[in-house]
């Protein structure tokens, strides 16, 4: 290649990186203006958002399930709407005594929400704190749940039958009782006791009804389970606590893997066994 | 804009457009540099256990990859039955193992074969890395995190393809664990890095390989059997 070439290979090369760097610049800049609009959609009032985020478990007007979800209607403790915003965003465990009633459940932060929307939420649900006196918690059937079917309830579960919005399994990221040999996924928490945990049917429902955790509200905040699935599922986790539990899960996926390899390399050696040697090794061994 | 946002929605573009353009510059400006450069003339056992076992494993694992981004329901479908669920999780950690050990034997060529270490640039141990650490994180979310074929299809699959629409909802993975995290960035390393190293070889897949006669790479370097020696062994290397 002449001098004069080389240089113009160069002279290409240089604008070719010019060439690189204004996409690159034009990318960011669109991204970074397209993100700064993505959160300006419409603002719903802050008692909609609380039906759509909160009346799940605290119930409508903020009444709560008595043992199960603290009532936020005359609780002094949400008075402050500062206080509200950090349960919102961070959750809340662990025990709690509201009304001379105990609480010992999970909550976790509620996703999706913008700091907007966090504070309306917060603002209506400090109104509730001074409330209506005369409210009374739902209270919790702790007794078998009624009209769901197990089997269905397991079906659904593993993913045997698909929910009716078409939604992924249960399974997928939990585990619950004694699901096939393996159990199912850990991505998300053992299910195995949560029907008694949220206290029975009627917390376990109102959570089913609009899941509040963080990677649940995305997949089923537009494609909610029906009632009749609901009960389905109520109904074979409550009785989930008395199947056997599968034991050493996570060895058994590496030990089979790791055979699986193995014979993966095994096949190598026998399928490909010409391929290993040498010219020169061909030669000899054909003497 | 949180660092989550960052990260799951702006880098991803970002690496995009350096993957495409930087590879269409260098295939335009140096199309010779766009290979693998082999070294198989210089060390060939340990490559054909490493390289074999690296590329079939881990094109396989992305082929499993790339179908669940295709057809989802399809994989809901097949996981619905534990025992299939299971099958193709033990499929997918064998896999992953394999091609773990591949690259175990890679990265010790590399570093042992005094031929192979002369042309190794620091580019191939950034690639080395890179891929290790996707395939480490892979395996940990495959064991540790199960079952990425069942929640995946829920997560990861509206993830990328909120990103291929062009309205990235970084949302689905703010909440997964630190080592999910960790192998979608890896990626978008992966694919960072793809224009500036020998990662651009994957463009130029051989497909004309499946139907030319094979042929055999010898190299005069090789020890020859004495037989074909003709001359005089202390002569050797003098003349």
């Amino acid at each position: 290649m002449s001098s004069a070439k080389r240089h113009g290979k160069a002279r290409q090369g240089r604008r070719g990186l010019h060439l690189v760097l204004v996409a690159l610049a034009a990318t960011i800049a669109a991204l970074v203006a397209a993100s700064s609009t993505r959160a300006d959609a419409q603002d719903p009032s802050g008692a909609d958002l609380y039906a759509q985020n909160c009346a799940g478990c605290h119930q409508a007007g903020g009444v709560g399930i008595e043992g199960t979800f603290p009532p936020l209607a005359s609780n002094p403790a949400v008075a402050d709407p500062a206080y509200v915003g950090g349960v919102i965003t961070n959750g809340k465990s662990g025990p709690l005594e509201v009304l001379g009633v105990q609480y010992d459940s999970v909550m976790a932060p509620v996703a999706g929400l913008s700091a907007d929307q966090v504070e309306a939420i917060s603002e209506y649900v400090s109104g509730l704190a001074g409330g209506d006196e005369t409210t009374t918690s739902t209270t919790v059937a702790t007794e078998a749940p009624t009209g769901g079917d197990a089997d269905r309830g397991r079906d659904l579960f593993i993913g045997a039958k698909r929910t009716s919005e078409g939604t992924s399994a249960c399974a997928s990221c939990h585990t619950a009782g004694d699901i096939g040999n393996l159990g199912g996924s850990s991505l998300g928490p053992d299910l195995t006791d949560v029907y008694a945990k949220l206290g029975g049917e009627a917390g376990l429902s109102a959570w089913l009804t609009n899941p509040p955790a963080p990677t649940m509200t995305p997949i089923f905040g537009d494609h909610p389970l029906t009632e009749a699935e609901i009960a389905d599922l109520v109904a074979y986790l409550a009785e989930a606590p008395n199947d056997d539990e599968p034991s050493d899960q996570i060895d058994w996926l590496l030990l089979i893997g790791f055979i699986g390899a193995v014979v993966l390399f095994a096949g190598m050696a026998v399928a490909w066994r010409g391929m290993r040697r040498t010219y020169v090794e061909t030669l000899r061994s054909a003497r | 804009m949180s660092g989550n946002d960052l990260l799951f929605a702006v880098v991803p573009y970002v690496v995009l457009a350096l993957a495409i353009i930087v590879t269409i510059v260098r295939f335009r400006q140096a199309q010779f540099t766009v290979s693998s450069l082999s070294s198989q003339l210089l060390e060939s056992k340990k490559l054909y256990w490493g390289s074999i076992s690296f590329h079939w494993g881990l094109s396989l694992v992305l082929v499993g990859h790339l179908l669940a981004l295709l057809v989802p329901s399809g994989f809901e479908l097949w996981n619905g039955a534990p025992l299939r669920l299971y099958l193709l999780e033990f499929t997918g950690v064998a896999l992953g193992l394999w091609a773990a050990a591949g690259l175990i034997v890679l990265v010790i060529r590399r570093s042992t074969e005094p031929r192979v270490r002369r042309v190794t640039t620091p580019m191939d141990t950034v690639v080395m890395a890179i891929i290790g650490v996707q395939i480490f994180t892979g395996l940990w979310t495959a064991i540790a995190h199960r079952w990425g074929s069942f929640w995946g299809t829920e997560v990861m699959v509206p993830y990328v393809r909120s990103l291929l629409r062009f309205s990235p909802e970084p949302g689905f993975i703010d909440p997964l664990p630190f080592m999910v995290k960790v192998h979608v960035l890896a990626f978008f390393a992966f694919l960072a890095v793809f224009p500036f190293t020998r990662l651009v070889h994957i463009i130029t897949l051989p497909l004309q390989y499946l139907t030319r006669p094979w042929q055999k790479v010898v190299s005069v370097r090789d020890e020859p059997p004495a037989e074909y020696v003709t001359r005089d062994k202390n002569a050797r290397g003098v003349s």
